[in-house]
């Protein structure tokens, strides 16, 4: 038998006070597709940044094709063949893939690069691999799954031979399913083995060869995902049983009253050079959320559907149309912002939390009332102690966000943590309607079932919750009604008693196109 | 983000290190010159600490640190890089000359609390239209507070070569201050203690310092303004997420940054000279960048890093005075090598300290019992 492309031995490391591997061990074996799973803070990320070289464990050892090796950064990694996906790549915008791609290669000519023989090297690998995407194309004209599409040929153009992608959540979107199976099996096919870290254990339970189960830093489970059932994988994971897909609750008889109403809104494109503005972002949208229900608003990336929550959350200016908003009419030209909101008794958990919802250099306990600072002050107008201390700390024991440290820095929190805090600190103010993007970000399946529960009750006590996402699974678990956008319009308004899942998806993709 | 650093590493340690590293090679740019390094340190040392009048100006001068270094610290921490501590302080030191030549008769239990307000008024008013242009125009504020100090500087030329300026007199002076405006000494309100301190010119206006350090501290971490400013020095999608005004939030903060850097008058103009020197300010502002960096930010780094330039202000003046191989010039060296060393080549010495202590899995071993 061949020896595992990598293997990791009892690896264990610790930050300050909190162990996140307790000799935790992976083999990976070549040209396999490894599943890894494990509740948030379980110490996946951990165990990935070290055999990415990002950290270096405290004992244990790494191996690959057998032989022990010490990585003191990435690049020794990279150099041995393993590669990362980011989940916060930086890209130069402006620049063209290629450029991208080239751009940590070391410089070879003096003075002049000689580039052909990558570009044809590339253009190879693209075409192999059917990336849609042509090598001339900026950047900032490429959404995010195929941003990170690029980072894919980026590994693959360094010679990966072990491909880590962690939480790759546009890449798992609906989508882009189909696609990402494809790819799967043409890296194996290449003998790449590779690493898919997430939480959506329906898709991994579908498309991987092993998968591995990681508990408080330790390696409780190695399993063939054809032997064992969907709900059994999510018991071993969590330790009790989890109904998967997350069974549905539907809401109390009777509508409620009309909250919000939309007529007509419509935000202008971003104006390209002196041509007049680009196709509109928004166009038209009209709509009406009652009290109690919960309403997914979907679509294909950049279908409008992000931009209609910021617009209703006051993050984003309409430019022509009206907002009733509690019996309140905002228009154009009414002052209208985040702030105002927030009085309104709107809360807004948005996406990504690490790089809106808080601040990653503060600590938890500063972060818990970011968005709500005017409401924390005191006696003689300084922060209350309440809210220096107590706040988090009880918000951390409800939502079971680990470890209970407010004093850490957000940013040291795992990204699941991250977004169940965010949430709890919306959760905290009572809203009357609650925005949410992607709601389950990075989150594991045993607290996934605890926000759900939340988000019922909140909606069982008459509030109105409208939120994107990019799981199926998920909208089809939570919403009553789903509102599907295509290219800046809202094209469709379905109850979700009348809608498979099959037809929800042909409607998404039908959106992206036009009649 | 991996913190395997204990605290004191990167606040004390890293700092210390750097320090003596700068010092280090001051001594060798000595050493060169033909000067007994030894001695030159001892005169050093003795020059800023080793009297009571020495020690007095070591604090005259860390008062000056002090504001300028607040000033920066405090902008920094909104993401905003005011140097323009030279034009803000000069300013500052103008309005408390007319506050002190207005208000003669007003006694100086009133005219304190008058001058600290009027020469932040002033300081603050000289930050207020960088600060404005940076939030709502989008010009770079590096370029404004430099162009501001510029400004300043030309200004006081012109009202103390001429309308300030006093009949009879040559130097670009303005008139003496009143002298029931001075600031008391802190060896003159002392001395009814029975304690001897020898003539300085360290006067109430330290004791102010200290408290702006204070108000600073409580200002940025307690306070929602410091708050919402520190969110918008670290990520300014959190600040748009939070309903923070950017906008308010700068010229406040600018405000604020001058303000404080407004105060180096009362120490200079009221507390010491009594007059309005043209070139009174002579680098304290610009200083107060490398005191602000030596002391992260922080007020309490900043009373140390402070302390340590006063001395360094002190003891040089002491070594140039009594050797006569070496100028004036030694402090600027000396100063220029700290902040080289503490700041330009910061984390030099990082790693190699790291290895040395074999601090990566020592603090991870202790942090597991």
């Amino acid at each position: 038998m061949l020896a595992p492309a990598l293997e990791l031995r009892n690896i264990n490391k610790s930050y300050d006070r909190n162990i996140a591997l307790d000799g935790a061990s992976i083999s990976i074996a070549p040209g396999s597709i490894h599943g890894l799973i494990g509740e948030n803070g379980a110490g996946k990320s951990s165990l990935m940044q070290v055999a990415y070289g990002l950290v270096s464990p405290d004992h244990g050892e790494i191996l690959i094709d057998g032989a022990i090796v010490e990585f003191s950064d990435p690049e020794q990694a990279i150099e041995h063949g393993i590669g990362m996906l980011h989940q916060q790549a930086n890209w130069l915008e402006q620049l063209s893939v290629f450029d991208n791609i080239m751009l940590v290669e070391p410089v070879t000519g003096f003075l002049y690069q000689d580039n052909n023989q990558a570009r044809r090297k590339l253009e190879l690998l693209r075409r192999e691999f059917g990336f849609s995407f042509s090598l001339a194309t900026k950047i900032s004209q490429l959404n995010y799954s195929q941003r990170q599409l690029v980072d894919v040929l980026r590994s693959l153009y360094r010679g990966v031979r072990v491909l880590i992608l962690d939480e790759p959540l546009a890449l798992l979107s609906s989508d882009q399913a189909d696609y990402l199976n494809k790819l799967l099996v043409l890296l194996k096919l290449q003998g790449i083995s590779v690493i898919v870290v997430s939480h959506k254990l329906a898709v991994l339970h579908q498309l991987c060869d092993v998968i591995s189960v990681i508990k408080t830093g330790q390696m409780i489970a190695c399993i063939d995902p054809k032997q064992l059932s969907l709900i059994q994988l999510s018991k071993l994971m969590v330790g009790r049983e989890i109904n998967l897909p997350h069974p549905r609750q539907e809401k109390l008889d009777g509508a409620g009253t009309v909250l919000l109403q939309l007529d007509d809104i419509t935000v202008k494109g971003f104006k390209r050079g002196r041509k007049s503005a680009s196709m509109p972002r928004l166009s038209k949208v009209s709509a009406k959320f009652y009290g109690a229900e919960i309403v997914a608003c979907v679509g294909l990336p950049n279908a409008g559907q992000e931009l209609f929550i910021d617009v209703i959350a006051g993050m984003a200016r309409f430019n022509l149309g009206s907002l009733k908003l509690f019996e309140q009419s905002i228009s154009t030209t009414t002052r209208y912002n985040i702030k105002k909101a927030r009085q309104l008794g709107i809360a807004y958990a948005p996406n990504p939390v690490w790089e809106i919802g808080l601040v990653e250099q503060f600590s938890m306990a500063e972060s818990a009332y970011l968005g709500y600072q005017e409401r924390s002050v005191g006696r003689w107008g300084l922060i209350s102690r309440r809210h220096k201390n107590v706040h988090c700390a009880q918000l951390m024991q409800q939502w079971d966000i680990r470890p209970a440290l407010p004093t850490m820095l957000s940013g040291s929190f795992s990204g699941g943590n991250q977004q169940k805090m965010v949430l709890a600190r919306e959760f905290a103010q009572n809203p009357r309607l609650l925005l949410l993007n992607q709601p389950t970000h990075g989150v594991d399946a045993g607290a996934v079932e605890h926000i759900y529960r939340r988000l019922f009750e909140l909606r069982d006590s008459g509030a109105t919750i409208i939120f994107c996402s990019n799981d199926l699974d998920e909208v089809m678990s939570l919403a009553d009604r789903v509102c599907i956008f295509g290219q800046g319009r809202l094209i469709k308004v379905a109850d979700m008693s009348s809608l498979t899942k099959s037809q929800l998806s042909l409607d998404i993709i039908n959106g992206g196109h036009d009649e | 983000m991996n913190r395997t650093q204990p605290w004191w590493f990167n606040n004390l340690l890293l700092p210390l290190a750097n320090i003596v590293l700068a010092f280090l090679a001051c001594a060798i740019v000595l050493w060169l010159m033909g000067v007994d390094v030894a001695v030159a340190g001892q005169v050093m040392l003795q020059g800023a600490f080793g009297h009571w009048e020495g020690l007095g100006y070591t604090l005259f001068y860390a008062t000056n640190f002090i504001f300028a270094g607040l000033g920066v610290a405090l902008a920094w921490q909104a993401g905003l890089f005011n140097i323009g501590g030279e034009g803000q302080a000069m300013i500052g030191g103008l309005g408390i000359t007319f506050a002190c030549l207005y208000f003669v008769e007003l006694p100086l239990l009133l005219l304190f609390p008058l001058t600290i307000i009027v020469s932040a008024a002033f300081g603050a008013l000289w930050a207020f239209i960088p600060g404005w242009l940076n939030a709502y125009r989008g010009s770079h504020i590096v370029i404004t507070t430099i162009m501001f100090n510029l400004i300043a500087s030309s200004l006081l030329v012109y009202l103390l070569v001429g309308p300030l300026k006093e009949a009879g007199q040559m130097a670009a002076v303005s008139r003496v201050l009143p002298a029931s405006s001075w600031l008391p000494t802190l060896d003159a309100i002392i001395a009814p203690l029975g304690i001897e301190f020898g003539a300085s010119p360290l006067n109430i206006s330290f004791i102010w310092a200290l408290i702006c350090c204070g108000l600073v501290y409580i200002c940025l971490w307690h306070s929602r303004l410091g708050y919402e400013m520190r969110v918008i020095g670290l990520n300014t999608h959190s600040a748009r997420f939070a309903g923070i005004k950017r906008e308010r939030i700068i010229v406040v903060t600018m405000l604020l940054s001058g303000a404080l850097t407004g105060f180096i008058g009362l120490n200079e103009v009221q507390g010491s000279s009594h007059q309005l020197h043209v070139e009174f300010v002579s680098g304290f502002g610009f200083a107060g960048v490398a005191i602000a960096l030596m002391g992260r930010n922080h007020p309490l780094g900043i009373i140390i890093a402070s302390i340590l330039f006063g001395a360094l202000y002190q003891g040089g003046g002491e070594l140039a005075f009594t050797s006569e191989h070496i100028s004036n010039d030694i402090i600027i060296l000396i100063q220029a090598l700290v902040v080289l060393f503490c700041g330009a080549l910061e984390y030099m010495l990082k790693p190699s300290l790291m290895r040395l202590l074999g601090l990566d899995r020592a603090v991870r071993r202790s942090g597991e019992c």
